[in-house]
């Protein structure tokens, strides 16, 4: 680390950095303290249309990716103090967390941003103005995209979660909230800092604002959770960012829950035919197991495998080998395996031979081989593999927390998408693409740009 | 490996050790000194009595010598040493609950082997067809398991021998109501809010109370029927079965049903014991249960118009917890004392997986019990806090208190210990204070992230 960084957590309202140490929180390592919260500059009042209204699609495309070359360049070091911060207090490698800001560039490409909007919106013209629309009853009508007046709880455990709610945020050119989370207090600010540098009091800069308070506190979120203020609350992390919230959404102001997710494998009995790599089947399994060790929801914890107990331990020791490499996006060395994981797993050494441990507690990469899946929720870079008779069989383990599932061999995926779709899964992927992701899609079963939106009609 | 009674026979055989010295603490300098023994005399006994235990333990339990082996701990010799091999209370729970729903007793009897000072040869397993009938079959060869209940539907198995209990039963005859012990005379009345039998240490407890205490043909429980782990278990099966998407709306809410059926039984049954026992008030009883149903015993009596001090100076209140979430006041046992009058109270910091408990002395302080080592942690419960002053941290302890497990132990409560030896009280040795809490993530709750898992999901499914 270059610098001493204090500890104080600055603000955005409207678009301006506000410094300030008036409150402080937490203790020892994760204490800090930021600025006075003043209520009522956090709010747009709904009588004044949005700053960004009138603002054509375009021009935000083109400021999306001004801010990317911006945070390419990082002229006033916003991005690099933010980045300096979270290697200070994220659980994940240092190396890690850097290549995830430098990453975050990648994210405001003019390909991905277009994507979004044609993928999620269809046509752009519906965000700039009225759209001449069919209809049943002879008159004409026309629809606008309009601009919603959102918060958005954050998750911190990834800091391109921060760079897409900008994204999506500044393209609904609506006004939007931002509550940080404890766990990452610096990266949404540091990029809407870094917007305003890049255009200063542009209509989308004055659209965001970024701020601290303890989640929970009805003082401020009775105040702010309303439809007096605000059209929708995006939330991210389930229950425990909605344990309040909940009780403030209603008609008015609803819910758009980016709920917590995990991801599971599937592996067919073609990888232990003659002829299969088994090594390279590892390898996609590894890719997909360890995204940002394992904190993200892509991660995938529990792979699920057409294989003998003997099979399965020769595809668990590859696994390990392959999750102790370094990635872009988690370290060759996780997290230790915490105590309490550790205690669960040692017994099961002594199981054998209804349980297979390969690996060890030092964060390279642990497998557990079994014929149903562990209790425990695999965390670090930890994976139980689970041999089943057929892989519609361990579609009873797929419900509506299962984000992403992989698959291999990828022709088998037209057999069980329905199936795991049924269930509650949200993407099925060919196995080591868990963790790509392409622009515009949606997630986690809805189209979260087109779900921002206020839909307004206008019939004659 | 050896038989249950071969390994007991080589534990008692030969000159004493500092172990059998310590766990007979009672015998040898009485009953109020064993609890307050100057920490500079007790402090090398329990560092002593741990090597004997740890090198005795190692060579029968898997676990540990593992365990051992990994952390590189050959032998104890500061309580430093004792901190790696400490186990998380999970570990007594770290079974696959398949075993449990498939019925797959024989992995489970496997896994229990592996966490046993004890030989499971002589389980019989071919009748088993449930959970309490696993248990019933641990019992029936010596191992006399109890177990607690999780909020997650998974019980935590806590091996216990025959000699165990009975030194347990001994030591209630010794030290009921410390520091000024009851005497046993099967003169009280006992009362107890919660079901007669069952494989949980409150059952061991007041089975052992009854032995020495009860008044014979007047024990008053919650149900004749024994607490049983089913019902736990199968709340764990519904669980399952939500995640699933097996479960049918009309199954939840019959199952739903049924324990609020039982709910209001015991609600009832409670309700029968609160005025028996009000009636029974100028004679000596025994009461045990939850702190809220003493709350509702005062709330009762004060409608029937009793006034304060009414009830009997011989009997002996065994309550705990139990009021989580309860709209009762903060001192409510300050309050439910006061209207009971000058009666006694066993009151004492304890918990299933300790083989015995730290008694709380007139100064409101809990003692600490020779043979239950207390190990003041940093909240990561990785270093041993200094052993001087006021401190307060994570409590873990080893237990050299059972013959059929290890006792080394982390909990979850973060506790103060005041290593001072100035008790209010005027008796020697550490104390812990009456303030305990659990250790909460601080702070934690605005760290968000995105994954999670289906549990977040099914809370609404079932209304507990």
């Amino acid at each position: 680390m270059s610098t001493v960084l204090s500890s104080s957590v600055c603000h955005i309202v409207k678009g301006e950095t506000v410094q300030g140490d008036a409150l402080s929180y937490g203790s020892g390592d994760g204490a800090f303290t930021t600025p006075a919260l003043d209520l009522n500059a956090l709010v747009w009042q709904r009588r004044d249309p949005v700053p960004a209204l009138d603002v054509p699609v375009a021009e935000i495309v083109d400021l999306l990716v001004a801010l990317g070359d911006a945070i390419e360049a990082d002229k006033s070091g916003f991005l690099r103090e933010a980045c300096e911060r979270m290697e200070r207090t994220s659980p994940l490698d240092p190396g890690v967390t850097r290549r995830s800001y430098e990453d975050l560039r990648h994210l405001f490409t003019r390909d991905r941003i277009e994507a979004i909007v044609t993928g999620q919106i269809g046509n752009p013209a519906l965000l700039d103005g009225w759209v001449d629309v069919p209809t049943t009853h002879g008159k004409a009508a026309r629809i606008r995209a309009f601009p919603p007046r959102m918060v958005h709880i954050l998750a911190g455990n990834v800091p391109a979660v921060a760079a897409i709610s900008v994204i999506n945020g500044a393209l609904s050119k609506g006004v939007h909230l931002f509550k940080l989370p404890s766990n990452d207090l610096h990266s949404v600010t540091s990029l809407l800092r870094t917007l305003s540098e890049v255009a200063p009091g542009h209509p989308v800069a004055r659209s965001f604002s970024a701020v601290y308070w303890r989640g929970g506190d009805a003082a401020i979120e009775s105040r702010l959770f309303s439809a007096v203020y605000f059209d929708k609350l995006a939330a991210w992390g389930g229950e425990s960012s909605l344990r309040s919230a909940k009780t403030y959404v209603g008609p008015g102001f609803e819910l758009i829950s980016f709920d917590p997710k995990t991801s599971i494998s599937m592996i067919g009995r073609e990888a232990f035919a003659d002829g299969a790599d088994l090594e390279q089947i590892a390898e996609l399994a590894a890719r997909d197991a360890t995204p940002w060790n394992q904190t993200a929801c892509v991660s995938s914890r529990f792979q699920y495998v057409e294989a003998t107990a003997e099979q399965a331990d020769r595809l668990a020791q590859a696994l390990c080998r392959r999750m102790a490499v370094e990635r872009r996006i988690s370290s060759a060395c996780g997290p230790r395996v915490s105590s309490a994981l550790r205690e669960e797993i040692e017994v099961l050494r002594d199981m054998g031979p209804d349980f297979g441990v390969f690996g060890g507690f030092d964060g390279k990469g642990l497998v557990i081989r079994s014929d149903a899946p562990v209790d425990f929720y695999p965390d670090g870079k930890i994976v139980n593999l689970v041999t089943v008779g057929s892989l519609d069989e361990a579609v009873r383990h797929c419900s509506v927390a299962t984000q992403t599932v992989g698959v291999w061999p990828p022709e088998r995926k037209a057999e069980l998408r329905d199936a795991l779709a049924s269930a509650g899964a949200q993407r099925i992927v060919t196995l080591g693409a868990a963790a790509d992701g392409s622009a515009g899609l949606p997630h986690d079963g809805f189209i979260p740009l087109h779900r921002f939106l206020r839909w307004i009609n206008d019939e004659d | 490996m050896a038989s249950l009674m071969e390994i007991d026979s080589t534990e008692s055989a030969g000159s004493m050790t500092t172990r059998d010295y310590l766990l007979d603490a009672i015998d040898h300098i009485g009953v109020v000194e064993a609890f307050s023994m100057p920490s500079e005399q007790l402090e090398p006994l329990q560092v002593k009595a741990a090597q004997e235990f740890f090198a005795l333990r190692r060579m029968q339990i898997p676990v540990l010598d593992r365990r051992a082996r990994e952390t590189g701990i050959e032998s104890i010799e500061s309580l430093d040493d004792i901190v790696p091999l400490l186990f998380f209370h999970t570990t007594y729970k770290s079974y696959p609950m398949s075993f449990v729903t498939e019925g797959r007793w024989d992995r489970l009897l496997r896994w229990f082997s592996t966490l046993v000072s004890t030989s499971v040869e002589e389980v019989d397993l071919s009748r088993v067809t449930d959970f309490d009938g696993f248990i019933a079959a641990l019992w029936a060869s010596g191992n006399c398991a109890v177990v607690t209940n999780g909020t997650t539907g998974k019980v935590s198995l806590l091996n216990r021998t025959t000699s165990d209990n009975d030194r347990y039963r001994a030591n209630v005859a010794k030290t009921m109501a410390w520091p000024n012990p009851a005497t046993p005379e099967h003169a009280h009345h006992v009362f107890k809010f919660m079901p007669d039998g069952g494989p949980y240490l409150m059952m061991v407890a007041s089975a052992a109370q009854e032995y020495w205490f009860a008044k014979p043909g007047s024990i008053h429980a919650l149900s004749d029927q024994p607490l049983e782990v089913a019902g736990v278990v199968r709340m764990a099966q519904m669980r399952t079965r939500i995640a699933e998407g097996t479960a049918s709306p009309g199954e939840i809410a019959d199952f739903e049903a049924e324990m609020r059926g039982k709910a209001e039984r015991n609600q009832a049954r409670a309700s029968e014991m609160t005025d028996m026992l009000i009636d029974l008030r100028h004679e000596p009883m025994i009461i045990g249960g939850p702190w809220l149903q003493m709350w509702n015993v005062m709330l009762r009596a004060r409608d029937r118009g009793i006034g304060e001090g009414e009830f009997h100076p011989d009997t002996i209140i065994v309550c705990g917890g139990g009021t989580k979430n309860a709209p009762i006041p903060p001192d409510y046992r300050e309050q439910i004392m006061a209207f009971l009058g000058p009666v006694r109270a066993n009151q004492a910091y304890g918990m299933s997986e300790m083989s015995w408990q730290y008694p709380m002395c007139e100064a409101g302080n809990y003692h600490i019990c020779p043979w239950i080592v207390p190990l003041l942690l940093d909240v990561a419960g990785e270093r041993l806090m200094p052993r001087q002053g006021v401190q307060t941290g994570r409590f873990a302890f080893l237990d050299l208190g059972f013959d059929g497990r290890w006792g080394g132990m982390i909990t979850g409560d973060k506790v103060t210990i005041d290593f001072t030896q100035t008790c209010g009280c005027g008796r020697k040795g550490a104390v812990m204070h009456p303030e305990i809490s659990r250790f909460a993530a601080l702070g934690e709750e605005d760290k968000i992230g995105c994954a999670g898992t289906i549990d977040g999901y099914i809370k609404g499914a079932l209304s507990q």
